[in-house]
């Protein structure tokens, strides 16, 4: 079930007339029948694998909390990760590595949302070991958490505690909010049906052996829009279908675009999975006994102690990225993306204090310098994204050295095409422009006349019936994740 | 105001904008018109296709041959999921005896779903239960704006409103009426080179000057949903004790040269043969059968003038009266490029 369907409308619109005429266990029980339909839809492995990893991480966590010995709490949070881990590695990254095409994993392989769920039960796992959160008893109330529909397709990675409130809540129907997250689905499908599935039209053009030069930039450009558009537009609707039902799942983009140093650009984008390395990986390496040990060897031989805890950062961000990297795919272009971030990340990290001294030696202020560090972020953005338009790490080397040749075989679209896609891409960049100054464009719009807000909304429903008509119009891109 | 009566106004309001929107700037139906003349359960032959037989198959000839009487149903552009609809819709009556099938394999291997606005979403036009099955299988996992807001705004599609209007209100497009063709022709600008015969036949009249990229098929690439669709269109006519038979029209000596046709051949081929349904590729006809050059063509993507279009109906009944059409046929690729006209004869 794509969520630009017509199909997951009629979900949102069906369910929300049942769930808002239900309480207690029969709303929680809409919840689940409508994750489950949309699950269903997909493949009823699916269904059997979301059950299973929930399964697992709600008895492990309960065995955890059960636990008064440290050793047998920590063997315990071991095994809870690990089968979850092997769950995903075996229905993930394993088919991906069959070169049978009559392989049972296919038959099975990568169910929707895997990557997501997964990350957020072992977040969930890891929480109650460190006695954050306390075990969940009910194990459909962890079920429901962990399928809840909008965030199966692409995320967020929510954290359980967030949410499992929520779901336990009685939800009664308030226009504001339900017309809220109409307005943000709105507003995903628009980003999503006119800006990037018309970019999907042509983007694989750009990126053929023989196309080098202006062909590559104007490409990665295109491209760094559509997945924007594409990411983005997704998270909106997914957000905006939940908020229809009074939840409230983590925001995952924050004007990425708009970032001044690359590390500020993964804390505006995905924000979700950033936050979970961070938490579980990052947080945990810096305070493990290795990197301690490191610090204090690298003050033993004269480095001053800010050195010394940069030196744990950057080895922190390096093994963030590789694993941002493997968690995208197990093909040589996503650990190659992994590693060209974590290493300018470990650069960045090592050379702060330098950078510091020389900015303030030149004099480097104001707008200006913001505005050229802003692109100079997005560069290094693009030229990551060679990474995600070639097919394995070897071709976008060899992509990289051809930006630099001559070629050009024009923009890829008609003028109206192109007028289309300017229009629109200007409309996304003044409203993320508007909410990088703290200007809720929704606010704005509600505080209108009904007349006006009517009229406001309608055509933007017209303009997406009309402008969002693209014949190549496929999932989303981090769908497949 | 009641936040129901606020959801309520603005559902309505999004209702009339999209009617509107519909009548003015979606063209009139061609189709919706076809599918009531041909089934209204007099004709015993269905030609189902795309444009090549739309234009390639006389029905009024083909009754003459075969006995009974046929009706064309092909159609420019129509997806080959969406033939099994108008094979459904069209047996309303269940009294189709022999479907003909012209394929062509441009859109088997595409993703196409209909230009839109080429005519109005067929679950418009689908009544009873052909529509409860289209809108739940096809319908339901499409995004909403090709649904029921089916238009776009072109300078065309503006300049044509007043037209379009006023062909929509008439009496003939409201009954249906095969008189309000030509009226839809004119304003789909589909009336240069052809002249509309009746029962869905387009008879060309003149040539194009049209240009055509070469295509080269790639059976990899054909699409699970339209081997899907053929089946059950194949299951259909077994169910209801129909003939089937798979054409593929003759296309025009300088295409086969360019394209990779023994492709097609050997693919469809297989595939009726795995169904059990004759396939009779008319590109495959021994010399002298069905003779021909670039000439008999309005365009060099094999839509042909209306005396070849009489010539390749004969046929195709000589071959399903036929005890032993194989004879009709060459053996292979060689033997068809030899027995075409030479290069730039006319």
């Amino acid at each position: 079930m794509s969520l630009v369907s017509l199909e997951y409308l009629i979900l949102i619109a069906a369910g929300s007339l049942v769930f808002y005429h239900t309480k207690g266990r029969a709303q929680k029980l809409c919840m689940f029948v409508m994750s489950m339909l949309f699950v269903l839809s997909f493949s009823i492995g699916a269904v059997v694998s979301v059950i299973l990893a929930s399964f697992i991480s709600w008895k492990a966590a309960i065995w955890i909390s059960e636990a008064e010995d440290k050793k047998v709490r920590k063997n315990r949070t071991k095994l809870g990760v690990i089968l979850l881990l092997a769950q995903l590695v075996l229905l993930k990254y394993l088919p991906g590595m069959s070169r049978n095409p009559s392989s049972v994993f296919l038959k099975f392989a990568c169910p929707i949302g895997i990557s997501y769920y997964t990350l957020m039960l072992i977040g969930y796992v890891l929480d109650v070991d460190w006695k954050r959160i306390p075990a969940e008893p009910s194990f459909f109330t962890l079920l429901l958490t962990a399928c809840w529909f909008p965030q199966m397709v692409q995320g967020p990675i929510g954290k359980v505690q967030e949410i499992i409130g929520q779901m336990n809540q009685d939800h009664t129907f308030e226009l504001h909010s339900f017309k809220y997250g109409l307005q943000r689905l709105l507003w995903g499908i628009f980003q999503k049906t006119v800006i990037a599935d018309r970019i999907g039209t042509a983007i694989g053009s750009f990126f053929l052996p023989d196309r080098a030069g202006l062909d590559l930039v104007w490409g990665l450009i295109l491209y760094s829009i559509q997945l924007y558009a594409d990411f983005s537009g997704g998270i909106d609707i997914i957000l905006g279908t939940s908020e229809c039902f009074g939840i409230r799942l983590s925001e995952n983009f924050r004007q990425p675009y708009f970032s001044s140093t690359l590390g500020e650009f993964w804390r505006r984008w995905h924000i979700s999975l950033g936050r979970w390395m961070k938490d579980y990986i990052f947080f945990p390496f810096s305070a493990s006994s290795f990197s301690q040990k490191l610090t204090r060897k690298l003050r033993k031989s004269g480095v001053s102690r800010k050195q010394a805890a940069r030196v744990s950062i950057a080895l922190g961000n390096l093994l963030v990225f590789v694993l941002v990297g493997f968690w995208h795919g197990s093909g040589s272009k996503y650990v190659g993306w992994g590693i060209y971030n974590g290493i300018i990340l470990s650069a960045s990290a090592l050379l702060e204090g330098w950078f510091i001294e020389v900015r303030e030696k030149l004099h480097f202020h104001g707008r200006l310098w913001s505005l050229f560090r802003i692109l100079r972020t997005y560069v290094i953005v693009l030229i990551g994204y060679l990474f995600d338009c070639t097919a394995d790490a070897g071709q976008a080397w060899n992509a990289f050295l051809r930006l630099f040749s001559h070629g050009f075989h024009g923009v890829g679209f008609s003028v109206s095409e192109l007028l289309i896609l300017f229009f629109a891409v200007l409309a996304v960049l003044i409203v993320d422009l508007l909410h990088e100054h703290g200007i809720s464009v929704r606010d704005r719009i509600s505080c209108c006349s009904y007349g006006k807000q009517a009229v406001f909304w309608t055509i933007l429903i017209q303009v997406i019936a009309i402008a969002g008509r693209v014949s190549s119009s496929g999932g989303f891109l981090y769908e497949s994740f | 105001m009641k936040a129901s009566e606020k959801i309520i106004r603005f559902i309505l309001l999004n209702l009339i904008v999209g009617i509107v929107m519909t009548m003015m700037l979606a063209q009139p139906s061609e189709l919706k018109v076809l599918l009531k003349q041909a089934g209204d359960g007099s004709y015993d032959t269905l030609v189902l296709g795309e444009s090549h037989g739309e234009t390639g198959i006389d029905p009024y000839l083909l009754s003459d041959e075969l006995g009974g009487k046929a009706y064309n149903l092909c159609w420019r552009c129509t997806p080959v999921l969406e033939l099994k609809y108008l094979l459904k819709q069209a047996d309303q009556h269940h009294s189709l005896k022999t479907v003909i099938l012209e394929i062509d394999p441009t859109y088997w291997d595409d993703g196409i779903s209909g230009d839109e606005g080429l005519d109005v979403d067929p679950f418009l036009y689908l009544p009873g239960s052909v529509r409860a099955e289209y809108f739940i299988k096809e319908l339901l996992p499409q995004n909403y704006n090709e649904t029921f807001f089916d238009y776009s705004i072109t300078k065309t599609r503006l300049q044509r409103i007043p037209e379009t209007l006023k062909c929509k209100f008439s009496l003939a497009y409201l009954k249906s009426d095969e008189s309000v063709i030509p009226v839809i022709h004119s304003i789909t600008g589909t009336t240069e080179h052809y002249e509309y015969r009746g029962r869905g036949f387009r008879y060309g009249i003149s040539r194009s000057d049209a240009q055509f990229g070469e295509y080269q098929f790639q059976p990899e690439k054909v699409r699970p949903e339209n081997l899907k669709a053929f089946q059950s269109i194949v299951d259909y006519c077994r169910r209801n004790g129909i003939r089937l038979v798979c054409v593929q029209t003759a296309l025009s000596p300088s295409r086969l040269r360019r394209d990779n046709f023994e492709k097609v051949h050997s693919y469809y081929a297989d595939l009726c043969r795995k169904y059990e349904v004759p396939f009779y590729d008319l590109n495959y006809l021994k010399q002298g059968i069905l003779n021909r050059t670039d000439a008999d063509y309005v365009d060099l993507d094999g839509h042909p003038l209306g005396t070849l279009a009489e010539q390749q109906t004969s046929v195709i009944a000589q071959l399903m009266k036929s005890s032993s059409p194989d004879s009709y046929f060459c053996s292979s690729r060689q033997e068809v490029l030899a027995g075409l006209p030479a290069e730039g004869d006319k």
